[in-house]
């Protein structure tokens, strides 16, 4: 079976994100850039099937400029087999994110596609969903458990009251939650490896999609700052703000 | 007037102490013939300048000629100290911090074979397992002598200038006395707690009588040893009082514990991967006890608890000395309010077992400390901005970016992979050296606040790197696993980084070759031991593991003797063979004469790295001083100024282990040497 998996390249986590000046949107100049933290979970989980014999190939694939191509490198350093870059500079929304999926979908064939639940840049939780109602497969969402069995998988989801266990029919998407598995240590050794594994360039027409906006952004704003506290000086006068606030 | 609790004054007798952070006793071994001179100077005043209330120079300065240093401490029982303690003393002063020193008999924490060869007292034969010297039971003039000796090094010290002394007593003669452990003696100093404490108080009435009451006295000593037998916390408590109630001393200084094993040591002075604080509350609970002064230190390597310590009133002076050894200036920096800023000890002890192996403390990531003669602690800005492109974010790499940027330079930095770190974060895999990680975010930190350009995920290439024209160029590169030490099957063997990364998943009976003896051969053995496999280190050396070091060494053995590891010392693999799913090594030893075959199914060889130089040497046609370092203008403390080539654009230099397999502290000694002065 081959596993495919999208991997998306975001501002990383621990970047103090900046709205830009006219905002338009969040400074990207001179700030770190890393794999999507859900996407690194989903290159482990892809890597772990395929170590434990359930899987003979990891394609990654990843849409985005051609920078892109560090963060596929860095997943080929983890250990997936070979990479393919969709190069546009544009802003891709989900809905073109998962039709240029689907395009590869139909060329790769793989028997699961494993997605982060969300790209911590846009936190849209769309592009899993999409997927899976393009290509007419079944879908498991927030994984936190992914079990292979004959033609189907067992899938353990994080919901509201806690976990459900769903059994689906590969191929399917599955997105990936944040307790599924801890993603590994690309070593220096792989670093130098993945240089050399296969990275195919692609664009967005070869899939015959328009990656033109269908959203418009209106306005960026950083969150309100933490306004001063109040001291009391007594229980009774914490408890009379408190009531006056609403919050008892 | 801050309300910091740390920030607030003390009055211990008739001194009044700025603020709460002390900087408690220890020897750094800078004395030079037992005296405390330039270089000691400029490192005690460094603490001074930094803001500390009180620095406790001299961790057991010896008073007698029977007490010679284990490895290089101040010799207070001559007379020629007395105007290098002036010196210093002075200098301390005019800082606005105090300034003690301590001052002990070793006892039987020595060795009869150093200084004078005198042979070595204690109140009992029985033998230090550390120090390995049985001693001599002591005489009652042996008692007259060195109660007479400290008193008279006490007034040497009221001489020059010290606000006060503190007395030794963990491990050392005075302990040795009131220990029953360590007590056989019969008459007026053994027996009961009385007569075994009578030593110790004979010595404070002795130096009380000759130094006055204006002149601090205290004790650092266990209230607790933590063995069988030993002095238990009640009589630790009874102890306390004791010394409270003679009317001789003006605080405590709480140690609970034992040092007479690298492990008794290593639990009185915890290292990485080890409990914060563990011994604070029980500090408390003797304050709370005797309700006098009291002062106490063991990793508390963090402000929060120091603050904590203070305003839950566990002590009344915290004690950050390996702290202070990575950061001499976290008063300035706290009421700067530039916490942030405080360069973190990371616990990794390279200061206190260096002592023992390399004969001076240095800081694992601060260069400058015991160096202050050379090295700043504070960057000045250059004359000139220039554009510096480092390639390597691993220690080296950001040091060299953190100084280049503290300099004012238009610094780049390129890192092959997505997170900096490189052997550090390797390191760091390992639980117990998480901790180690900090040396990588607080540069970080120091480097965005700088603006220091990163440009990870990216493989340098000569091109690239020529294209950011470059005034400067730095490779830190590092290196790569060597394991092609085998004369046949090196194919067939992986290497220890492969282990601790995860790369390879651990077999089940286990060789690990480890002739580089550091943390990544012991690392790897855990890592494997963990998983449920049988695991056999081995080692051509005498002993194994020599650079993890004394107490480093104690967490590691706490693990592995408890997985059954193996320890074979004196034997070489010399080659691999496959022989089915099976691997045979060939082992021979340096000694000659043994050739024999042992089976495994996976064989780890941790012999350092190799260097990881291709760029360096494309580049060096391309540079004005085609790589070459001038060394008298680098250990001048001048800018170099090599020309081999006109044609050249840019300066080259290579730092780290992109030179040759060292550590993470020479790693970073090379990059501030160096870009100091660009």
């Amino acid at each position: 079976m081959k596993i495919l998996v999208p991997v998306k390249r975001v501002v990383d986590y621990n970047v103090k994100i900046r709205v830009k000046a006219d905002g338009t949107g969040v400074e990207l100049a001179n700030v770190k850039m890393s794999m999507n933290p859900f996407d690194e979970i989903s290159v482990e989980e892809a890597l772990r099937l395929k170590e434990a014999g359930k899987a003979d190939e990891v394609v990654v694939v990843s849409i985005g400029p051609a920078k892109a191509e560090e963060t596929l490198r860095t997943a080929l350093a983890m250990g997936a087999d070979r990479a393919i870059l969709v190069e546009t500079d544009d802003i891709v929304e989900p809905l073109a994110v998962a039709k240029i999926l689907k395009g590869i979908a139909d060329a790769e064939q793989p028997g699961l596609i494993i997605v982060g639940k969300q790209a911590i840049d846009d936190d849209s939780n769309q592009t899993g969903q999409m997927l899976a109602a393009l290509l007419g497969s079944a879908q498991a969402t927030f994984a936190s458990k992914i079990e292979i069995g004959d033609g189907s998988a067992k899938v353990t989801r994080e919901v509201d009251g806690g976990l459900q266990t769903i059994e689906i029919k590969l191929p399917a998407v599955v997105t990936t939650d944040l307790r599924l598995n801890e993603p590994r240590y690309a070593s220096l050794p792989n670093i130098m490896k993945a240089k050399k594994k296969p990275l195919d360039k692609k664009g967005p027409a070869d899939f015959g999609v328009s990656t033109a906006p269908r959203l418009k952004v209106l306005k960026t704003e950083e969150p309100g700052g933490r306004k001063a506290g109040v001291k009391v000086k007594s229980v009774e006068e914490l408890v009379a703000s408190l009531k006056t606030a609403g919050v008892l | 007037m801050s309300n910091d609790p740390l920030l607030q004054p003390y009055k211990l007798k008739h001194l009044t102490l700025r603020n709460r952070i002390i900087v408690t006793s220890h020897e750094p071994a800078y004395p030079e013939d037992g005296m405390p001179k330039e270089r000691y100077r400029a490192y005690t005043v460094e603490r001074a300048k930094g803001g500390v209330a009180l620095t406790m120079t001299a961790g057991s300065a010896a008073v007698s000629k029977d007490s010679p240093p284990v490895f290089n401490n101040l010799l207070v029982y001559k007379d020629e100290i007395v105007p290098w303690i002036r010196q210093m003393t002075d200098a301390v002063h005019e800082e606005g911090a105090a300034i003690m020193i301590q001052l002990t008999h070793l006892g039987r924490r020595t060795r009869w074979d150093k200084g004078d060869w005198l042979p070595v007292v204690a109140p009992s034969h029985h033998r230090e397992a550390s120090h390995r010297a049985f001693p001599k039971k002591i005489e009652d003039w042996d008692i007259e002598r060195i109660i007479k000796d400290f008193a008279d090094a006490a007034e040497r010290m009221k001489a020059g200038g010290m606000d006060g002394v503190e007395l030794e007593a963990y491990g050392h003669l005075i302990d040795q006395f009131n220990s029953p452990l360590t007590n056989e003696l019969d008459g007026p100093y053994g027996g009961s707690l009385e007569n075994r404490m009578r030593f110790c108080l004979d010595v404070f009435k002795a130096i009380r009588e000759r130094v006055g009451d204006d002149f601090i006295l205290g004790v650092r000593y266990t209230a607790d040893e933590r063995l069988p037998g030993g002095t238990d916390k009640e009589v630790g408590v009874e102890i306390s009082k004791r010394l409270r109630d003679s009317g001789l001393i003006d605080y405590l200084n709480v140690i609970r514990g034992h040092i007479d094993t690298d492990p008794g040591l290593t639990d009185v002075i915890p290292i990485q991967g080890m409990a914060n604080s563990p011994h604070l509350d029980f500090a408390g609970e003797i304050r709370a006890a005797t309700n006098f002064p009291t002062f106490h230190a063991a990793k508390i390597p963090d402000v929060a608890t120091a603050r904590h310590a203070i305003a839950a009133g566990k002590v009344d002076m915290v004690g950050m000395t390996r702290a202070h050894m990575t950061d001499p200036h976290i008063i300035r920096k706290i009421m700067e309010k530039r916490e942030d800023d405080i360069r973190p000890c990371v616990g990794a002890n390279y200061c206190l077992d260096r002592i023992y192996q390399g004969g001076a403390a240095y800081c694992i990531h601060n260069a400058a400390t015991g160096r202050e003669l050379t090295m700043p602690h504070r960057i000045s800005k250059a004359d000139v901005r220039k554009k510096v492109v480092i390639v390597g974010a691993g220690p080296a790499g950001l040091e060299a970016a953190r100084v280049a940027g503290e300099r004012g330079h238009d610094v780049t930095v390129f890192e092959a992979a997505s997170n900096p770190g490189g052997q550090v974060r390797l390191t760091a895999q390992s639980e117990r050296r998480r901790e180690m990680i900090s040396i990588i975010d607080w540069r970080m930190a120091q480097c965005e606040k700088l603006g220091v350009k990163f440009e990870f995920n990216t493989w340098a290439e000569a091109e690239t790197i020529e294209a950011e024209n470059a005034d400067v160029v730095i490779i830190a590169t590092g290196g790569l696993p060597h394991t092609d030490v085998l004369s046949r099957g090196n194919e067939l063997v992986v290497s220890s980084w492969d282990i601790i990364s995860g790369d390879v998943k651990p077999g089940t009976n286990v060789l690990v070759f480890d002739d580089a003896g550091d943390h990544a051969g012991l690392q790897a053995a855990e890592f494997i031991a963990k998983s449920g496999a049988k695991v056999e280190i081995m080692t051509p050396d005498r002993s194994f593991a020599p650079e993890v070091m004394a107490m480093n060494l104690v967490p590691y053995m706490r693990s592995l003797q408890k997985l059954d590891t193996t320890f074979t010392v004196t034997y070489r693999l010399e080659s691999v063979e496959k022989r089915g799913n099976q691997l045979v090594a060939t082992v021979g030893s340096d000694y000659g004469g043994v050739s024999k075959e042992q089976v495994f199914d996976q064989i780890v060889v941790n012999h350092g790295t190799i260097p990881l130089d291709e760029i360096y040497f494309e580049l060096k046609p391309r540079s004005s001083n085609l790589g070459a370092v001038s060394y008298d203008q680098l250990l001048e403390g001048h800018p170099q100024a090599v020309n081999r080539n006109n044609e050249g654009k840019f300066q080259l230099y290579r730092i780290g282990d992109a030179v040759s397999a060292r550590n993470t502290h020479a790693a970073i000694y090379d990059a501030l040497r160096l870009v100091k002065d660009i």
